[in-house]
């Protein structure tokens, strides 16, 4: 008895898991309509930076944020400030939790800048990911973030831009939303996490995410490589290139030089 | 943007006519002046967007290059000293390795930069000053002159080289010296130059003219013979334990200043002693007040990547 009460348990649970993928799979494929475009971009000898595109369909009436987030790591940097009349730097601090790309953008400008959900997106979100570590006050750790952001907003590998997604009419009656961000040619080789939200009355209704694959290749990547794992003969290489170029460069005006 | 090159180890995209006309204008002065020109180039590099590390490091390896074509150009000339070369060199590598220890030592007491700064300043100043008055007035009295009365005693510094031990004649610097005296000159160019993060040869310069009494056009060719061997050391110590050696953004940079490099020799022959040491007096004193300028006024950016000058 007992055995044929686990083998209906077990032949229930099965169907019961079907059932749910079933039913879920039409559910994630509408959901999953978060396009971006290229979904790989390649950093090769002549890159420098590009414009990818996002676009996705949502139901009329809502509001859109699009976010693309990079892998956070730590990173130490110097504070400067000024000792005896003259600014210098004054001391490290370690930053953690802090994206290595963010880009935010949104449908309604206020969805960035004035909506109570403003903690959610853009720099206001950051606030409560990014940690400064070092000899540091509480005025001092609010002020970092500032111009922590300011100096990543000078590398263009942050930027939040209210009102930059477009929304126009789609055929069935929902909507589009597009937009396009400037990869920067600062932006290092990695999988970066594009989202999007779906906003109606103030609350997320929906959120979706894609990835944005970064990759070095061609004579950059070989480079690259040779300079990560072997340092000493890339560092060789370098100097003979410097040295031969030297002296044929040396030759070449001597002997333009018509005994100069 | 055309012209666009992605260097891979300093990762960013940049011009390469921008970086072929920097290193030009670098290896000119490095060719007419004898200096290595990374107190010039490194801060460049670092507004055209490189970061300060692979700034120093790839700054360095493209140094190999002009100081490469400098040296043989100078060598074809019969400016370069190998013998006094070869002692300021063993004091430059002993003083550059105490200089890196002093460095530590200040980073772990907190002052490092304060130290850097205000050495940089003061040494860039004074250097910057006594050329430029020095030179004004030889170039003020060019008319021949009756050489003044021999003073009655020598002075402190010359008694003090008269002193040394193992005098030897420096042919090609047509001086009688010790060797000591320009290896404990080296070490002292050497510590410096490692406090200061440069090659060091815009201290070397005046010390050789000032304190070796080495004609000025041997003191060009025998400093960038020096030059090559520390940026040498420096480029390969780099590469390996920073990897912040861009070979990409060097090589271009390089063909533009091995070519400035050779018309910048070739200008410091026409030219006199006394015009060349004003002119790099002038160069030192404006970065002197570039400086200084960064130091009173502030920064644009409060936070800054570790490893920036």
């Amino acid at each position: 008895m007992k055995s044929c009460e686990g083998a209906r348990k077990a032949i229930v649970l099965f169907f019961g898991c079907l059932g749910a993928l079933t039913i879920s799979a039409p559910a994630r494929g509408a959901s999953a309509a978060l396009s971006v475009a290229p979904e790989r971009v390649e950093i090769g000898t002549f890159y420098r930076g590009c414009r990818v595109a996002v676009s996705a369909v949502i139901p009329a009436g809502a509001e859109a944020v699009v976010e693309v987030v990079g892998r956070a790591n730590a990173q130490n940097l110097l504070r400067k400030g000024r000792r005896g009349g003259l600014w210098m730097n004054v001391g490290e601090t370690e930053v953690t939790g802090a994206p290595s790309l963010y880009l935010a953008m949104s449908t309604s400008p206020e969805l960035l800048s004035g909506s109570a959900l403003n903690s959610v997106w853009g720099y206001g979100a950051l606030a409560h990911e990014v940690r400064f570590t070092g000899k540091l006050s509480d005025q001092e750790h609010a002020g970092l973030l500032k111009e922590f952001i300011k100096l990543k907003e000078s590398e263009k590998l942050f930027g939040v831009f209210p009102g930059a997604l477009t929304l126009s009419p789609a055929t069935d009656g929902s909507c589009v939303v597009e937009g396009a961000f400037a990869l920067p040619s600062t932006v290092k080789p990695d999988t970066y996490k594009v989202s999007l939200c779906v906003v109606r009355d103030g609350t997320i209704v929906d959120r979706r995410d894609a990835e944005l694959i970064v990759a070095m290749v061609g004579f950059p990547a070989v480079l690259s490589k040779l300079a990560w794992n072997h340092g000493i003969i890339y560092g060789t290489v370098a100097v003979l290139i410097a040295i031969f170029t030297g002296f044929v460069m040396g030759y070449v005006f001597k002997k333009g030089a018509g005994g100069h | 943007m055309l012209w666009s090159l992605y260097l891979p180890i300093a990762g960013n995209a940049t011009n390469i006519l921008l970086l072929l006309g920097l290193g030009g204008v670098v290896g000119f002065l490095s060719g007419l002046f004898g200096v290595g020109g990374g107190f010039l180039m490194t801060p460049l590099l670092i507004m055209v967007g490189i970061p300060p590390t692979v700034a120093a490091a790839s700054d360095s390896n493209q140094i190999v290059a002009a100081s490469t074509s400098g040296t043989y150009a100078h060598y074809r000339m019969g400016n370069v000293d190998f013998k006094m070369g070869i002692f300021l060199l063993v004091g430059g590598v002993v003083g550059g390795t105490l200089g890196v220890q002093l460095i530590k030592i200040l980073r772990a007491l907190g002052n490092a930069d304060f130290v850097i700064m205000v050495t940089y300043v003061v040494m860039l100043g004074v250097i910057g000053s006594y050329m430029f008055m020095e030179s004004l007035q030889s170039l003020r009295h060019k008319a021949p002159r009756a050489r003044p009365a021999a003073p009655a005693r020598p002075s402190l510094y010359a008694r003090l080289v008269q002193a040394l031990p193992w005098r030897m004649k420096f042919a090609k610097s047509g001086v009688t010296l010790s060797p000591l005296l320009p290896i404990i000159l080296g070490l002292f160019v050497g510590i410096l130059a490692a406090i200061m993060g440069v090659g060091g040869g815009f201290i070397m310069v005046p010390v050789m003219v000032y304190l070796l009494r080495m004609p000025m056009h041997v003191v060009v060719g025998t400093s960038l013979f020096q030059i090559l061997f520390t940026c040498i050391n420096v480029t390969v110590l780099q590469a390996m334990t920073n990897r912040t050696v861009d070979m990409e953004l060097a090589i271009i940079l390089l063909l533009g200043s091995t070519l400035g490099a050779q018309f910048g020799a070739r200008l410091s022959r026409k030219l006199k002693a006394d015009q060349l040491k004003i002119l790099l007096a002038s160069i030192v004193l404006v970065v002197m007040i570039q400086m200084l300028v960064g130091l009173i006024f502030p920064p644009h950016l409060m936070l800054a990547y570790k490893g920036a000058h």
